[in-house]
């Protein structure tokens, strides 16, 4: 079981150097501080024996971390996120990938006619309705704005306290995404940062 | 979106996310769910299959699990599917789904996501021949469209008997014996009450 409790480690952000040296040995070090679930190195199934030195890489990516911030978090938390249609995922069981499996899907995918091809035994298609149902996330008109925008940045960078330009760490948003922090439209934004 | 929609290879989080929280009301007008298939696209155009990591696999691991055809588990149809899959169901599909060298595949698609495989024509053409040769007696346009919806119809009867039949027989496809299948959902429900 998931037993998480929030312990905050002021200005944990400002380690940049230190970070691009973990980035490098691919050590997430930055979680060190942070009190992890129990089978929280091994949130990657299966025999991954030859790829040990992409292992951090692929906890990176697990859902393991979204899913024990949504476990920890308090029924005002959950009513933000919900509000925002989020709600499918502070319900999400599946915390571990397995990556044998997700190379094999990836190699099936074509992304010229979206779908998961397998040859003889038939295609999935890969659809906005498709992902509504299994992810519960919202599927809206307008596009997701993804890029730079110095505005942006620096409003995000206030609402974090972060007064050197340095981004923050993925570790030092789910600290600040425990069950202390109020309800607010703040915590939406950490969480869809976040997630 | 730094740990699950497009997880970050670094420990920072990428700045570019940021313009999608500023306006706070507007986060769930968005499309999310494009933006998710638009990484799985870029991420498998970059040609570099080492980094899948880039990609929602939580959606994409799900999904299939979720589409293969199996009556070793009881799942809900119903529901958000992230929130009915479990870690241990997961694995329990995809043991099912391995093949003895280790392979993805050996379960079958939902039948929806089949490629068609048929006995019979389905040309139109020919299966108005086989009504015409053994329809005794005059008929009319009429009649021959009917005769043609109940043939095409029995032949779909014939065919999924005949799969159903095939899948039965062979005691490989038939995943966990009851008494296993049996203990495994008891032990998942307990899992859940806990």
């Amino acid at each position: 079981m998931l037993k998480y409790k929030v312990t905050i480690t002021e200005g944990e952000h400002m380690e940049p150097l230190q970070e691009h040296i973990d980035h490098l040995e691919m050590e997430p070090s930055a979680y060190e501080d942070a009190p992890l679930a129990d089978d929280d190195l091994a949130d990657v199934q299966g025999p991954s024996k030859k790829i040990k030195n992409q292992k951090n890489l692929f906890n990176r990516s697990s859902p393991m971390k979204i899913v024990r911030v949504c476990k920890a978090m308090t029924n005002e938390q959950r009513i933000v996120i919900r509000n925002a249609y989020f709600g499918g995922m502070l319900g999400m069981k599946v915390s571990k990938l397995i990556p044998e499996l997700c190379r094999f899907l990836m190699g099936c995918f074509n992304p010229k006619t979206c779908e998961l091809d397998f040859g003889d035994r038939g295609k999935i298609p890969i659809t906005i309705e498709s992902v509504v149902r299994v992810m519960g996330v919202p599927g809206g008109g307008s596009p997701v704005p993804y890029h730079l925008d110095v505005n942006s940045t620096c409003l995000i960078l206030e609402m974090f306290g972060i007064h050197n330009g340095k981004q923050p760490t993925v570790a030092f948003i789910e600290k600040l995404l425990g069950p202390t922090y109020p309800a607010s439209p703040d915590y939406l934004r950490k969480f869809i940062i976040y997630n | 979106m730094s740990s699950t929609f497009t997880p970050n290879t670094g420990t920072l989080v990428s700045p570019r996310c940021y313009p999608s929280v500023i306006n706070t009301d507007a986060i769930r007008h968005l499309n999310w769910a494009r933006f998710i298939i638009d990484v799985i696209i870029q991420t498998a155009n970059a040609k570099d299959t080492k980094n899948w990591f880039k990609a929602c696999m939580t959606y994409l691991m799900v999904l299939y699990v979720d589409s293969l055809d199996t009556d070793a588990l009881k799942v809900p149809e119903n529901g958000t599917r992230i929130c009915i899959w479990t870690n241990k169901m997961v694995r329990c599909v995809i043991d099912l789904d391995t093949n003895s060298d280790g392979s993805f595949g050996k379960l079958p698609l939902n039948q929806r996501y089949r490629i068609r495989l048929s006995l019979f024509s389905a040309e139109p053409f020919d299966i108005d021949m086989f009504i015409k040769r053994h329809v005794v007696g005059d008929h009319s346009d009429e009649d021959l469209v009917q005769y043609r919806t109940a043939v095409i119809e029995m032949c779909n009867i014939f065919e999924d008997g005949l799969a159903k039949f095939l899948r039965l027989s062979n005691k490989e496809n038939k995943g966990l014996i009851p008494e296993q299948k049996e203990n495994f959902m008891e032990q998942h429900l307990q899992q859940d009450v806990q």
